[in-house]
Order: structure tokens, then C-alpha cells, then sequence
């Protein structure tokens, strides 16, 4: 098993060596939107996360190595990723201390790398249990939870009665299992009540 | 599944980690080596334990996963960004890039470069002439609409659904005894303790814009087509291997003698198989439902015919004048092209061509003044977007624009 695994593993990274595009393709699907979270967690700017994660993407395509695992490949990219964040971090507080003056603390506050991949890799499987849900109960999440929406907003966006939202909402928290999810979506239910 | 069987990512320290927090945010309980596990993994670092902390708190997740949520929006559109950049770097590096481009598609992009500055005029030209509700824009400013992926919704013997995407890993669900697992955007049937008893069937389907691989529970590979159904037992009995299929899938068979595979596509289409590798395009909107024989042999039944194929031998049964019709030594390149990742227009029409582009774009087609009659040749990589598919074949003299995900056919 091991060694079938080992050979399935070499086909990817020769593929991404030479440039075949459904790797990259398949490459995207896995890290991309980790890869901006992981920014993101620098910066706080999301737009610029986006362009941070693609750009490492494009670099990867670009370099002409050969990695010998998957490890190391995903350990490229982060650096990758890891460095064009902390210098646009470093360009923005330039710009700040040529306008405030204010006496730089240079070192880098020691993102934990580690816990910023699992907590990224802990919101895939969260986020996950949120998109395998029903079409209608999934759409009720996204806009209450995920949306911030008001009930009255989304009752009209989804083209319902306020009353069958709140049937679908009741159902959606009946299909989560995450406890901490279920709670926030009722939290938002009572202030539905108040409103 | 763009190439197939793409390996265990091999971090795992980190995936044992995030699957733990996941447990416990979810609320079940760990096992006592986990609980270990997780504690050792936050008296590490400060950040470790924070994230611990942040876990147990709602107002945190909330922000989290909104974090994810922004980020999983844009996703598509940054996806089709990428491609274009990665498009744009190959063309200026090496030519060779563009191998796969037969000589026809080849010397037509050269003369694309002239011919979209005429289109551009002729389109802001006829604009001046259209009533004015009708706001035409160039194709290179609309949103780029980023390829398929891999993707399907799995319907259980209960009736309930599960949708598939390449991000998740696990077990999704277990039917009569056997594990349901979906690792790298593959599925597999894991009978660990089988249970006698009836049979009982699940059904994977591929929307527009997606496509799948699953191994089956007798160890036989499928790859589902974007568009496409396939229907079995979660567990083979009985005399024969039975699964029905609608739309297009490439089939390696796992070898049992005593239990033949028999495939079922429409109403009189059957495909008996002996041991092998074959591909079957039943789309109800082809003209016929084909067979093509990789290797081994199949048999096919179809209204009254029967025949037995060789490798490289194609069978074409066209329902409506209820016929079969057997082709010797088809590319078969040419039919696994969308297996591979490519799309194949050697001497298609183009209604052939927008029907494969309305199936992996996920969009709707509709032509302005009939079905222009063109014919093209050339590969085509499937991970372009499809504005620069589009940009291609508008050399050969039709003109396309975009509104939204509806594409109008212009002569």
C-alpha cells in the first residue's frame, strides 16, 4: 500500500515539475484558499492574500525544481507566501513611520506557521459540513451566519416568508453537528425575535 | 478527476492535528492518546495553545470561518485569473508550450491576433446598428469563467445526498456494512465487515462543471464525465456485476470470471464486458451512444445487434433508427481526450464543440442565426478559461459574446 501510495506521489510531483496544468489545477483546489488564509492571518487584507496565494502558484510554475515530496513542495509555497507577506507588512510600516515616526519593533512577532495551517485546514472541514448541507438549509447558513444578513434580508433575497425561514433555519441547526455552529446560528434566530 | 490518482499529501503531523480540532469542535469526544496528542501539540508554542482556546469560543469560530467563507467567494473567479496567468507565461517563454496544438489550431492562432481586432471593429461596429438594450461587450472584459473541477453529489440508499469536492478527506457515510470514503476527490467502497442482505444502491452524479473518480466495490475504476450518472450496488452479489450509466464515463474493469460487469446505458443499450478498459459516451443530446475498446474485450447488445469489440474498435448505436454501427481503429487518444485533461475538436462541428463547453463551463448556448458550419481540428487544454477557449475558435470565423453564463453563437 505504501509503496502504491509512494508512486501515486511521484506522478503528481512529476507532473507539477513538467508543467501539466490539471496538476496545477489540482494543486489550486488543495492549497489556494490556505494559502490566503495563511496570509491573510498576516496582513489582514484579503485582496492582498489573494494576490500573496496566487503569486506563490505562479512562482511554483515557474521554478524549475523537481521536489522529492509532498511535504517539501507544500514547505516551498508557504515560504513563498510566508515571505511576500511579511514584506508587503514591511512596506506598509515604512510608509506608517515615514508619516508617524513611530520607533520600529523590526522582528517578525513570530507567526506560529503550525497553528495557522491547522487552524486553515480545521475551517476547510468546519466550512465543509456548511456546504454538504441541503441547497435550502446551506443558503439559510450562508446568508444569516456567513453573511451577517437580517432575517428580514434574507427572507427576501431567498424569496420566502419570514416564517419559512425561520422553519429552515430551525431544520439547517437540526443537520449541523458542530455544536458551536448550531449555537451561533440560534443565537442569531433570537435576534430575530427581538427585531 | 483531471489526472487520476493523486497521492496522500504527506504532512501528517499537521492533518492529525487539524482533525482533532475539528473532533472537538464538533463536540465528540477523543480518545484518551488524542487528547494527549492535542495537549502536547498546544504546550508547544503560545500560538498552539491560543488556537486551542479559540476553538472553545463562538464568537471566535464565527470569525474564522467567515475568514474561510470571503476567501472560498472569490475562489473561482482567482481561479481563472491563474490560469490565464499561467497561459500568458507559457506563450511567452517557449513556444513548445503549444505542442498539443495541432499545425490547423496553430496557424489559426496566428491569424486570431488580426482577426480579433476586425471582430472587435465588427462588433462595435453592429453595435451602432442594434437597438440599444442590448449592451455588447468585448469578450476579453468580461469575468473569465474558470474551468470544471473535480466535484459530485452522492445519493445514498436513503434518498439523502452528500456533495463531494476534492478539498474533503474521510469517511462521508456507511451503507450496509461497507465505509463510503472520499480521499484526494476519489471515492472508494471500504467492505470491511460486509453485511449479507439486500442490495442496496447509491448513484454518483457530476453537475455541469465537474467531474469524478470512483472505484467501485469490486476494485473497478470509473471516470465520470462532467454531466454524468452512475448507478450501483454498494456491494456486488448475485450473478453479475450491474451499474447504469447515463452520460460519459471511462470504465477500467476489475477481472472477475465468475461475476461478468455489465453496464446499461438508455433503454436498449447494454455493454457486457470481459475484463478491460473502455470508454461509453451515452449523452442523450449525441446523435448515438458510443463504445470504444481500450483493451480486453466487450460485448455490446443493442436492440437486436449484438457485437463483440476489439481494441481499437468503436461501436455507435444510433436509437432513434435503432442501429449499431462498428468503426475500426478510432484515435483512441481522441476519445479519453477529456479523461486527460484535454478537449479533442479534431473535425467536430461546432455544435459538438459547444455542447463539451456547456458541459465543463456549466453554461448555456444559444445561436444567434443557426449553427454556423464550421469545422475545426486541435486540442485544446481544459484548464483555459473558457474566454480563451473561446479566443481560439473565433479564428475560424464565429464570433461569440458573453452575457453572464449565456453564450451567443454568431456567424
Amino acid at each position: 500500500m505504501q509503496g502504491v501510495l509512494q508512486y501515486e506521489e511521484n506522478e503528481l510531483l512529476t507532473a507539477i515539475a513538467g508543467k501539466d496544468t490539471t496538476a496545477y489545477a489540482y494543486l489550486f483546489d488543495t492549497y489556494y484558499n490556505t494559502l490566503v488564509y495563511f496570509s491573510h492571518s498576516i496582513i489582514q487584507d484579503q485582496h492582498q492574500a489573494e494576490d500573496i496565494a496566487t503569486e506563490s502558484l505562479v512562482k511554483l510554475w515557474q521554478s524549475t525544481a523537481r521536489f522529492e515530496s509532498i511535504g517539501k513542495l507544500r514547505g516551498y509555497l508557504f515560504t513563498l507566501a510566508r515571505n511576500a507577506s511579511l514584506n508587503y507588512q514591511k512596506y506598509l510600516r515604512v510608509r506608517e513611520r515615514n508619516s508617524h515616526e513611530i520607533s520600529g519593533q523590526e522582528e517578525d512577532a513570530g507567526i506560529g506557521i503550525e497553528a495557522l495551517m491547522a487552524e486553515s485546514d480545521l475551517m476547510r472541514l468546519v466550512y465543509e459540513e456548511i456546504a454538504r448541507l441541503p441547497e435550502t438549509y446551506r443558503q439559510v447558513v450562508e446568508l444569516l451566519y456567513l453573511q451577517d444578513m437580517s432575517s428580514a434580508d434574507a427572507a427576501a433575497q431567498l424569496g420566502i416568508s419570514m416564517e419559512n425561514l425561520r422553519q429552515r433555519k430551525g431544520r439547517a441547526i437540526k443537520e449541523l453537528k458542530t455544536e458551536l455552529l448550531k449555537k451561533g446560528l440560534s443565537n442569531r434566530f433570537l435576534s430575530i425575535l427581538f427585531f | 478527476m483531471p489526472t487520476g490518482d493523486f497521492a496522500t499529501m504527506n504532512f501528517d503531523y499537521d492533518d492529525r492535528i487539524a482533525a482533532l480540532l475539528h473532533k472537538k469542535l464538533v463536540g465528540e469526544t477523543l480518545l484518551a492518546e488524542e487528547q494527549q496528542l492535542l495537549e502536547d501539540w498546544a504546550s508547544q508554542s503560545a500560538d498552539n495553545a491560543a488556537l486551542l482556546n479559540k476553538i472553545q469560543n463562538e464568537a471566535s469560530v464565527h470569525k474564522m470561518l467567515q475568514t474561510w467563507y470571503n476567501i472560498e467567494q472569490n475562489r473561482e473567479e482567482n481561479k481563472g485569473r491563474f490560469f490565464s496567468q499561467l497561459a500568458a507565461l507559457s506563450k511567452e517563454s517557449q513556444q513548445p508550450k503549444f505542442n498539443f496544438f495541432k499545425s490547423r489550431i496553430v496557424r489559426y492562432a496566428a491569424a486570431a491576433v488580426v482577426l480579433m481586432g476586425v471582430s472587435t471593429y465588427a462588433l462595435l461596429h453592429s453595435d451602432l446598428h442594434q437597438p440599444a438594450t442590448r449592451k455588447v461587450v468585448a469578450l476579453k472584459e468580461t469575468t473569465p469563467i474558470a474551468p470544471g473541477r473535480d466535484g459530485a453529489i452522492l445519493t445514498l440508499a436513503d434518498g439523502s445526498q452528500l456533495v463531494l469536492d476534492s478539498a474533503g478527506n474521510g469517511v462521508v457515510a456507511s451503507q450496509n456494512g461497507a465505509n463510503v470514503v472520499l480521499q484526494n476527490g476519489q471515492l472508494t467502497y471500504n467492505a470491511a465487515d460486509l453485511q449479507p442482505g439486500e442490495i442496496v444502491y447509491n448513484n454518483v452524479r457530476t453537475p455541469k462543471g465537474r467531474q469524478f473518480k470512483l472505484v467501485l466495490p469490486d476494485g473497478t475504476k470509473v471516470w465520470l464525465n462532467a454531466a454524468s450518472s452512475i448507478k450501483y450496488p454498494t456491494a456486488f452479489s448475485g450473478k453479475e456485476r450491474h451499474v447504469e450509466l447515463q452520460g460519459e464515463a471511462y470504465f477500467e474493469v476489475a477481472q472477475n470470471e465468475q461475476l461478468p460487469f455489465k453496464v446499461q446505458t438508455g433503454e436498449a443499450t447494454e455493454i457486457q464486458v470481459l475484463g478491460t478498459s473502455f470508454n461509453i459516451n451515452a449523452y442523450t443530446n449525441e446523435h448515438s451512444i458510443r463504445t470504444t475498446l481500450l483493451e480486453g474485450a466487450v460485448r455490446i447488445n443493442a436492440y437486436s445487434h449484438t457485437a463483440t469489440l476489439k481494441p481499437g474498435q468503436q461501436a455507435a448505436v444510433k436509437p432513434q433508427l435503432s442501429q449499431m454501427v462498428i468503426l475500426n481503429a478510432v484515435d483512441t487518444d481522441q476519445i479519453l481526450a477529456w479523461k486527460n485533461g484535454l478537449f479533442n475538436f479534431e473535425n467536430a462541428s461546432l455544435d459538438e464543440i459547444m455542447r463539451q463547453l456547456e458541459r465543463w463551463y456549466d453554461i448555456e448556448v444559444v445561436y444567434e442565426k443557426g449553427i454556423p458550419a464550421a469545422r475545426f481540428g486541435g486540442w485544446i487544454n481544459k484548464q483555459n478559461t473558457l474566454q480563451d477557449v473561446l479566443q481560439i475558435l473565433e479564428s475560424s470565423n464565429v464570433h461569440f459574446h458573453l452575457e453572464g453564463r449565456k453564450l451567443i453563437v454568431m456567424p
